[in-house]
């Protein structure tokens, strides 16, 4: 019989676990596949019938609002997206949780076979807004010592398949800008998580050094025993993107991969600020991250605010709204440039001046 | 710098509505109907949990010449206890979602 292979991560504790996330992904797959685009294009209808454009910006869409909210396919939709999500962590934390000494165990071997790579100060406060139940996770990345194992195999929920070889952060990692003169000693991923897309960076970049930084101590944790258990060597340190304990212009390249959105929107000029500083002149900067336009059609804007709203993710509707690579262009970037490579995700690049 | 981020960052929490702790938000006309669609998904997850453990029982059994698919039609169990506690077990597991209605909640 076929076993689900969760390639670079390890399996969830019981065949059950795994075949509960099988089923919350056909459920999800379901509900954005398949049920989606009907309700995509009844929404359409109801902005059509209102005399709104086919693509509108947040204040257009806030009139909209109430209507769509009337539909009750809109509603079914959003309780099956909560709940698939809700049930998703729940029984991923219950099965984690039953053997905590042995799961956390296991982080504690990794930092004593491993040492030097993991990098955080006791001491380090962790800012309330990074301590939200991002996308529902109980206790969110940062107040569970667990979150990093459940975040993966919940993100493959998400990612409907699409991380079991870390495959869309190998993508991601392909899609980066690198510096002209092709010098890459230095690499530093912002935000990232349970380094998926470090250890990516590492595999393609075997001569540089790379750096993952994250606010949440857990999913760091996870990080470290995951690039250890591969053999991949990379140093995770915990800090703030907008104040980062890096040297001045010490990295080649960075990414921040799906970060920004996740923030809220008084730290985006700090954290751009401080990634300008550490690069090094003709390094280059890769933002991969939900688009930015504020300019969507109305089921797009009804997806957003759902998410921002059911799924927490609070700072998310600024950072849609927000004209990121003007800012970047404010700090001293150039060379700033735009890709789409999918449809949820849009690449910005740009380039310190030498 | 610290205690400013946390205001700012609690501001902008209230300004995108999120639900209070605690509190589960209706979609639907009335909370009952979230928690019956609630309840649906949740028996399907269980549904598919027993249905993948039985498939590769199955398998494994035939495959090793143990047991042939008739008998398994045919079996009492020997410990109905056990059997009794699990089916209690996984009523309440569907069922639960319905406890988060508040009492008195009127229609």
């Amino acid at each position: 019989m076929e076993q689900r292979n969760p390639g670079k991560h390890p399996q969830p504790p019981r065949r059950e676990d795994a075949s509960h996330m099988e089923y919350m992904t056909e459920v999800r797959n379901f509900a954005v596949r398949s049920w989606f685009p009907e309700i995509a294009g009844e929404v359409g209808e109801i902005a059509a019938q209102a005399g709104m454009p086919p693509v509108m910006d947040a204040r257009q869409y806030g009139q909209l609002a109430p209507e769509i909210d009337r539909s009750p396919a809109v509603a079914g939709w959003k309780r099956v997206m909560r709940s698939q999500q809700q049930l998703a962590w729940r029984k991923l934390q219950d099965s984690y949780a039953a053997d905590r000494e042995f799961w956390e165990g296991r982080l504690t071997e990794a930092e004593e076979r491993n040492p030097g790579r993991l990098h955080y100060d006791p001491a380090f406060k962790v800012p309330r807004s990074a301590c939200e139940d991002i996308h529902l996770q109980p206790g969110g990345y940062c107040g569970d010592n667990l979150a990093g194992y459940v975040f993966y195999h919940g993100t493959r929920v998400f990612y409907q398949g699409d991380n079991d070889q870390d495959e869309i952060h190998g993508s991601c990692v392909d899609a980066m800008r690198l510096p002209a003169d092709g010098q890459v000693r230095r690499i530093l991923d912002i935000g990232c998580s349970i380094g998926q897309c470090a250890t990516a960076l590492k595999e393609r970049h075997p001569q540089a050094e790379v750096w993952g930084l994250d606010v949440a101590l857990p999913m760091l944790r996870y990080a470290h025993m995951r690039a250890t258990d591969m053999g991949v060597d990379v140093h995770f340190q915990q800090g703030l993107a907008e104040s980062m304990e890096q040297p001045d212009d010490s990295f080649d390249a960075v990414l921040a991969y799906i970060l920004f959105h996740e923030v809220p929107e008084h730290t985006f000029e700090p954290i751009v600020r401080d990634i300008f500083r550490v690069l090094r002149p003709g390094g280059a900067l890769t933002v991969i991250d939900t688009p930015n336009a504020n300019a969507f059609p109305a089921a797009n804007w009804m997806w957003k605010l759902f998410d921002a709203q059911y799924n927490c993710e609070p700072y998310s509707q600024a950072f849609g709204a927000f004209d990121f690579a003007a800012l970047l262009g404010e700090a001293g970037f150039e060379d700033i440039r735009k890709e789409t490579t999918n449809t949820f995700l849009l690449n910005t690049l740009a380039t310190k001046p030498r | 710098m610290n205690a400013k981020h946390d205001e700012l960052s609690r501001e902008q929490v209230e300004r995108a509505g999120l639900p209070a702790p605690g509190e589960e938000p209706h979609f639907l006309p009335h909370p009952v109907m979230d928690r019956l669609l609630e309840a649906v998904i949740v028996l399907g997850g269980e549904l598919w949990i027993e249905r993948d453990r039985r498939r590769a029982l199955e398998s494994l059994l035939r495959s090793k010449g143990l047991v042939a698919p008739e008998e398994i039609e045919t079996h009492a169990e020997a410990d109905s206890e056990a059997r009794k506690q699990e089916l209690t077990t996984l009523v309440t597991r569907l069922l639960d979602p319905l406890r988060a209605m508040r009492a008195g909640s009127a229609f």
